[in-house]
């Protein structure tokens, strides 16, 4: 009975040009809601996943004006949860290669390496296992300045099955210092020969970022700006790494009780920022949401009083108050059912379109757009029952009325 | 002798309106009978609709004695009274009422989909069965914008007649039609008396005189029965 009763209240909705309109407008507005939704889970799952994976949200930088270098890295690798300790300057290395396959102009970086920081190699050799000239390079290979700007053109990178083994030259240049400035002395090249890969995505590492022994590391800082490195008044920075983020702020406490100053975590993110964007993308929430209801308890309001006398005759027929009271509710959700369906539908297409095109960047870093059902699911259900309460209690008013004011009722 | 389907012993109805007492029907005692088709008449607010709606169980009587089917009916339940209606009562109004967004099949569908007593596969050639014999079958895919008002108002009745109620009954049902509209109508009732139901008309018209059994007179808030030719 159900079954043909709704059947015939989804043709009466449909033959309804008022509610295709609504329903076109219920789509739009539970589309927006749906890309809303998205993007704060989004949004912060790119922040939970940074934080996670990458080891800069990790990391604090500091120094103890008492202490020389290698005192300060023994003392701080014994805190407990400290993962690594090193010379913040050995951190990153710059320089060009000869690797400029496929149009890509060479440029990659040097990562310090340890066994406790480089994530397992997923081809070849692992980094406990190599040795000074060798090095550990992404996987998806792309020795290119526009690596910065997250912009891989996937066809060009650098296939690692071809690579393994394969030695190749990096330059750069060495300075000296006359005194107030910075000066050029000569170009120095270096040979570095590919032992293995890892996956640059599971750490966010940019994919021209290569792994060296921590020797190699001293070498290139060394020959790049001898003066530098052997300036007694320059008080070396430590960089701490932390094994997890729940531990930084232990670390932190133990730092500052040691002496040592200014100590900062290396990667944070803009706070202000975060919490703007979660301010307007919760208030935008609110709108939506606020729109489709108010439109939508418009128009039932509207359909109802024009449905009175209708109401009447269904009642003289035999309706109970509560058949008419289902009858409504049910022939209002499906119209919010049916734009949520076809919202999904729209948005679907949209996602993927913007998944692949807009975002395809964010891929190259390891943080995957996500499409959550779940809490889109929660949040329509919320709406809908929002809908369908407001429904009844409008409906029931009206149904309450005598059969004879229905049927009297003029508009 | 014909069963009584419905009878009233001493119904009356009050319609308290600000501090005003207004007594519209004051003690009415009438049976009425199956295969008989009773033509009420009366001046305009002397409480025709009133007494219609007491019928239908629309409304209850101020005081007084309701027996429907020799069953005493004083105070019923929303479900009960939307049962009674269902299964023993068809009404007919003024205004069609049909629905906009249902053809005239489906429209006669709709009392039916709250009758669990007709299965599903049947309703469809119950409602063609309908609209043959109110003479508009070639129509049943039509919606109501593409009827004439006579046309609309013959879909009603098919509608009123959708669970087979043994009471029709009709307020006006030609208020809004054309003499010619109006004879086929009537004729319409004529033909349901005839096959053993009780037809309640209200009218105006002096047509009904020409298919009316009874003819009573609605005065005072009294209801007596008339000659034909008054
Ligand atoms: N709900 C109500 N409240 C107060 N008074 C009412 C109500 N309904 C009807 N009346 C009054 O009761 C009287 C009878 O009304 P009713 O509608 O039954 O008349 P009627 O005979 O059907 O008239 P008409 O021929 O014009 O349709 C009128 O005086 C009317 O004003
Ligand atoms: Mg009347």
């Amino acid at each position: 009975m159900i079954s043909d009763n709704v059947f015939s209240i989804i043709k009466k909705s449909i033959r309804n040009k008022k509610n295709v309109l609504l329903i076109f407008i219920l789509s739009l507005l539970i589309l927006l809601l749906n890309l809303n939704i998205t993007f704060i889970i989004n949004f912060y799952n790119f922040f939970d996943y940074s934080v996670e994976q990458n080891i800069g949200f990790k990391s604090i930088s500091t120094y103890n004006p008492n202490k020389n270098l290698s005192d300060s890295i023994e003392e701080v690798k014994s805190i407990e949860n400290v993962l690594e300790v090193y010379n913040a300057r050995n951190h990153t290395f710059s320089v060009s290669s000869d690797l400029n396959y496929n149009g890509l102009n060479g440029r990659l970086s040097f990562l310090y390496g340890t066994e406790n920081i480089v994530p397992k190699s997923i081809i070849g050799e692992n980094f406990e296992n190599i040795r000074s000239g060798e090095t550990i390079c992404p996987y998806l290979f792309y020795p290119d300045s526009s690596v910065w700007d997250l912009n891989i053109d996937e066809s060009k990178a650098i296939a690692a099955e071809d690579l393994l083994g394969y030695e190749f030259n990096v330059k750069y240049n060495s300075y000296t210092f006359n005194g107030s400035n910075m000066i050029k002395d000569h170009e120095i090249t270096k040979q570095f020969k590919i032992v293995g890969f890892y996956d640059s995505t599971q750490v966010m590492n940019l994919n021209n970022e290569c792994y060296i022994t921590a020797q190699d590391m001293e070498e290139l800082q060394y020959t790049f700006n001898p003066y530098i490195q052997e300036d007694e008044t320059v008080i070396p920075t430590i960089r701490v790494v932390v094994d997890k983020i729940e531990n930084l702020n232990n670390v932190l406490e133990r730092l500052v009780e040691m002496g040592y100053v200014d100590p900062e975590i290396t990667a944070t993110f803009d706070l202000e920022m975060v919490n703007k964007v979660t301010v307007i993308a919760i208030a935008f929430m609110i709108i939506i949401i606020s729109s489709t209801l108010l439109i939508f308890i418009n128009y039932i309001i509207k359909k109802i009083k024009s449905d009175l006398k209708y109401i009447g005759i269904l009642r003289a027929c035999g309706y109970t108050k509560s058949n008419v009271i289902f009858n409504n509710i049910m022939e209002n959700a499906i119209i919010v059912f049916i734009s949520f369906i076809i919202s999904m539908l729209l948005f679907i297409p949209l996602f993927y379109i913007f998944k692949v095109t807009l975002l395809k960047f964010i891929s190259y870093i390891g943080y995957k757009v996500i499409f959550n059902l779940k809490y889109i699911l929660y949040v329509y259900l919320f709406l809908l029952f929002i809908c369908i309460s407001i429904n009844g209690l409008i409906i029931k008013k009206y149904a309450n009325y005598s059969i004879s004011k229905l049927i009297k009722e003029d508009n | 002798m014909k069963t009584a389907v419905i009878k009233m012993e001493n119904i009356k109805k009050d319609y308290n309106s600000l501090n005003e007492k207004i007594e519209v029907l004051k003690g009415i005692n009438f049976s009425f009978h199956k295969g008989t088709l009773y033509a009420i008449k009366g001046h305009s607010g002397s409480g025709k609709t009133t007494l219609i709606k007491i019928l239908g169980l629309m409304d209850s009587a101020t005081s007084g004695e309701y027996y429907l089917y020799n069953n005493s009916i004083t105070s019923l339940t929303d479900k009960i009274a939307s049962f009674y209606r269902m299964k023993y009562l068809g009404f007919i109004f003024q205004d069609y009422n049909l629905h906009p967004f249902l053809n005239a099949c489906e429209n006669v569908i709709v009392p039916m989909i709250i009758n669990k007593d007709i299965p599903k596969k049947e309703r469809v050639i119950r409602a063609r069965n309908l609209l043959k014999k109110v003479g508009i079958d070639d129509r049943w895919h039509h919606f109501p914008k593409e009827l004439s008002g006579g046309e609309q108002q013959r879909v009603a009745i098919a509608r009123a007649l959708a669970n087979e109620p043994e009471i029709i009954i009709a307020d006006e049902p030609t208020g809004n039609l054309d003499k010619k509209n109006e004879k086929v109508i009537f004729q319409l009732l004529r033909n349901m008396a005839n096959e053993g139901k009780c037809i309640i008309v209200v009218t105006h018209s002096d047509e009904i005189a020409k298919y009316a059994d009874k003819f009573l007179l609605l005065e005072n808030g009294l209801l007596t029965e008339v000659k034909n030719d008054k």
